[in-house]
């Protein structure tokens, strides 16, 4: 199992830890894109969007900057907390509008981790599955071709090709579900 | 008298969810806040709606007539 990034959910002041050399190109890319970068770089949001040959407008443009350079899944909130923090004029409902039409577009996935809110990421990195930690709401990304093969053969046997199939781990840290005094016993 | 930028307007949804964005943020609520009333107040008007239409609905609305002030017609509802 490759184990693609150990992003926080909780923020822009999160803890970014080493980015695995498995990392896609394209998230690699990313990660080296400032969100005050002023240059389009091939493979963002921004350059996606004007392939398709959406309206860029300043704060269309921002809103993909923030989208491109965040390496964990935000929430619209939080994307809204990250542009805000570059330009106070922006409107959450501008960032609404804003990541459903890159959903829309296919440029963004929308994910769901079991609290009610929709999570986001770019749609450019390749098969892959999450690990949700129930306590801290912390998302790991990992990629397991053992998995993805099993898939295959199963849907294979059942006389399908797999188009999209996506895993959603919730979990908690080994032992952390049993108290100390229990585990010292054990 | 001048003329109001909800003149064009027809829902009255619409209206209500744009007047109290305006009305809530005019006496210093935060966006978000204001936002997420307006999404309930249009679930007041449409409690058939999900959370998730609301918020798209009022994103379009608010973006539209408040953020970028046009007059244009508004994807929504069939509502009067």
């Amino acid at each position: 199992m490759i184990n693609r990034r150990h992003p926080s959910e909780s923020g822009p002041a999160a803890v970014r830890l080493p980015v695995p050399t498995s990392s896609s190109p394209a998230r690699r890319r990313r990660r080296t894109t400032a969100a005050t970068t002023t240059a389009v770089e091939e493979g963002s949001i921004e350059s996606l969007c004007e392939q398709l040959g959406l309206k860029m407008t300043g704060q269309r443009r921002m809103i993909a900057r923030v989208l491109s350079s965040a390496t964990d899944h935000p929430d619209v909130e939080e994307v809204y907390r990250r542009a805000v923090a570059m330009d106070s004029r922006i409107s959450i409902a501008t960032v609404y509008r804003t990541v459903r039409l890159l959903e829309d577009k296919g440029i963004l996935n929308r994910r769901n981790f079991g609290n009610g809110r929709a999570r986001y990421e770019p749609n450019d990195h390749g098969q892959h599955h999450h690990l949700i930690d129930i306590d801290t709401g912390k998302v790991i990304e990992f990629e397991h071709p053992e998995y993805d093969r099993l898939l295959r053969a199963i849907a294979e046997r059942l006389g399908f090709d797999v188009v999209s199939a996506k895993l959603e781990v919730f979990a908690k840290r080994a032992g952390s579900g049993v108290p100390s005094a229990k585990r010292e016993a054990s | 008298m001048g003329r109001s930028p909800l003149d064009g307007v027809t829902r009255r949804c619409e209206r209500a969810v744009v007047t109290a964005y305006r009305e809530l943020r005019g006496t210093g609520v935060g966006d978000i806040q204001a936002f997420h009333s307006c999404s309930t107040l249009y679930r007041i008007h449409h409690p058939e709606a999900s959370l998730e239409e609301a918020r798209r609905l009022v994103a379009e609305w608010i973006d539209h007539h408040v953020v970028r002030g046009d007059t244009g017609p508004t994807p929504g509802c069939d509502c009067p």
